[in-house]
């Protein structure tokens, strides 16, 4: 592949202070490049959720560099990262962090609310994305009246309706059942196949297999996966 | 490509904030309510009252004076002298003069009470320009007249009717002054400014003299001045009325007590607007500790936001705006509950309303500003809050 890289890690570390200190993430290559899939695997306490928030500029490296569409996060001020979230990246949360008691249209529409969208068309696009996820059903109801699957699809259409560069999804089927979950699994593959960028983090094998490329982690360093 | 808030979307992130916890929202802002409704209360009674008292003294005039007879140095006078109304009434800006005497009798509802119970009213001899010099009107009947003065006919006080039992005037009622029957001709209303004169019963100067031999010297000589000069009438006035001795005269102006007790009422307004401030700090600091608890609690909310791509900016806007919401109403219901008692008290005394419009701005402004306030520790809390950590799951 030729395409620039959406995200590349070069060298990245991230340490948390206080004794002793936890190096959550010790010198990590890694480059995901537009158009992939990709799951990252390994146990819990392996450090992926510290890597995806880098990943997704929530949080910023003690060492190396971190490059979203070639630019390196470190250098940007708070404002610039922001704008970078609100415009480039979507996430997903394995609690799906849904507001309760807005309406799944609403909670789609949250997605667009920091980019000065007007709120006619955050809906609009909202009502699109949400039939795309096959929620067009579900528009008026509220997370509490959805299931664990459902609720997922809205924060996975909520993650997808500003058109990022990319998607991250951090546990996407860690509350699910099975059914659930390889429904969500087959979206995420559906949506990539129609284009989007997406890098999922699991500690499920299971799942992880299901993905055209796998990077395995352990202890804060990649042990399988780092090169396409 | 920029991160950014539309103003409307932010008022209805904040509005939602709210809208999720309604019970503790109301709770809370029912500080502020409270605070607010006590001082516009407060304000707007006493600006009614103001108001009310004002028109009163409109009508009344301030430009009454009272002569009486006062403590000398060496001695002390029971009336003044007989020329006094006379002497009165030749200084300039002096416009009318009239007098009172007193009776050395009793009023009884009739002649089987004994003369000791006089009821604490006493009897004055009155001229006919009494009720105008006083601007007295009557509940009932007529004053007294030039007809009047000669014969047996009295007119009773507000106070002095009552305790006589004088509620009815067809058939003319009569009461027995000192040893005889006198005709109760009017009744007058409540004067405002002489309590006095509402236990007195009023008779004629010529049937005072023949039945009870009272002596013309006045007991108390009322005057009306030329309104802008009434200071210096008051200055010459004891020495016209006793030129001999001029320290045995006491002058006073009615309408002072009035002012005083004005003055008093203020002194207390400014109290109680204090403590309505006492009760908006306390409401602002309840909010501010509401709102800390609610960063807490919302850290979640607040890491998606920042995934969705809020600045640090943003969710300090979120919360301050939350916390002026929540002020702000408490401030309006607060000024709506402090009109309605206004309303409410001034239709009850039979007070002129007078909500005051500028303290009612303000005092919403002054919620809006606590709100800003007690929002900005909470705010800068929250927007203090790291992304990544607020994220990560519990």
């Amino acid at each position: 592949m030729t395409t620039a890289p959406v995200v590349e890690l070069e060298s990245v570390a991230k340490v948390y202070p206080g004794p002793p200190p936890v190096r959550a993430v010790d010198g990590v290559d890694l480059a995901v490049a537009a158009g992939e899939l990709v799951a990252v695997v390994g146990p819990s306490g392996s450090g992926k959720s510290t890597l995806l928030h880098l990943m997704g500029g929530l949080d910023r490296p003690t060492a190396g560099a971190v490059r979203i569409e070639g630019q390196d996060i470190a250098r940007l001020p708070d404002r610039r990262l922001a704008a970078l979230r609100a415009h480039r990246i979507g996430f997903v949360f394995q609690d799906f962090f849904l507001l309760d008691g807005v309406t799944a249209l609403d909670n789609v529409a949250q997605g667009l609310l920091y980019r000065r969208v007007p709120a006619r068309v955050r809906r609009e696009r909202a009502r699109t994305v949400l039939t795309r996820v096959g929620l067009g059903s579900r528009l008026g109801h509220v997370p509490a009246q959805l299931s664990g699957g459902e609720r997922q699809r809205v924060a996975i259409a909520r993650a997808l309706v500003g058109e990022p560069a990319f998607v991250l999804a951090d546990e996407p089927t860690g509350n699910l059942d099975t059914a659930s979950s390889d429904a969500i699994v087959a979206l995420l593959g559906e949506l990539n196949g129609a284009g989007a960028t997406i890098v999922v983090i699991t500690h499920d094998l299971e799942v992880a297999s299901r993905f055209p490329r796998r990077v395995e982690m352990r202890d804060g360093r990649i042990t399988a996966g780092a090169a396409r | 490509m920029r991160s950014g808030l539309r103003a409307r979307d932010a008022v209805a992130v904040s509005y939602a904030g709210l809208a999720s916890r309604p019970g503790r929202s109301v709770l809370t802002a029912l500080g502020i309510a409270i605070g607010i409704a006590a001082i516009v209360a407060v304000l707007g009674i006493t600006a009614s009252g103001r108001a009310d008292l004002l028109a009163t003294l409109d009508e009344l005039g301030t430009n009454l004076l009272r002569v009486t007879p006062g403590q000398g140095v060496f001695s002390a006078a029971d009336e003044l002298p007989a020329t006094a109304p006379s002497m009165l009434g030749r200084i300039g800006p002096v416009r009318q003069v009239t007098e009172t005497t007193f009776v050395d009798a009793a009023v009884r509802r009739n002649d089987l009470i004994s003369e000791l119970e006089t009821g604490g009213i006493s009897v004055l001899a009155a001229r006919p320009g009494l009720a105008g010099v006083l601007g007295a009107t009557m509940a009932d009947g007529r004053f007294l007249d030039d007809a009047a003065a000669t014969v047996p006919a009295v007119v009773l006080g507000d106070v002095a009717a009552r305790r006589l039992g004088i509620t009815a005037f067809d058939p003319r009622p009569r009461v027995f002054v000192g040893d005889e029957w006198f005709t109760v001709i009017g009744v007058m209303e409540p004067l405002t400014l002489h309590p006095d004169l509402d236990r007195s019963a009023l008779v004629g100067y010529d049937v005072a003299a023949a039945l009870f031999d009272t002596e013309p010297a006045p007991t108390t000589v009322y005057l009306r001045a030329a309104p802008e000069l009434v200071e210096d009438v008051v200055g010459v006035v004891a020495a016209t009325a006793n030129p001999e001795n001029p320290d045995q005269v006491e002058v006073t102006r009615p309408s002072d007590a009035l002012e005083a007790r004005q003055a008093a009422d203020e002194a207390l307004t400014v109290l109680l607007v204090g403590l309505g401030g006492v009760a908006l700090l306390v409401g602002g600091v309840a909010i501010a500790n509401i709102m800390v608890m609610s960063v807490l609690e919302r850290r979640r909310e607040i890491g998606v936001r920042r995934a969705l791509g809020a600045t640090r900016g943003h969710i300090r806007t979120q919360f301050v705006l939350e916390s002026v919401l929540l002020a702000g109403l408490g401030g309006v219901v607060g000024a709506a509950l402090g009109a309605a008692i206004t309303v409410a008290f001034a239709a009850n005394q039979d007070f002129r309303v007078a909500v005051p419009l500028p303290a009612l701005a303000a005092s919403v402004g002054a919620a809006l500003a606590i709100g800003a306030i007690a929002g900005l520790y909470p705010a800068a809390r929250a927007a203090r809050i790291q992304p990544a950590e607020a994220v990560r799951a519990a």
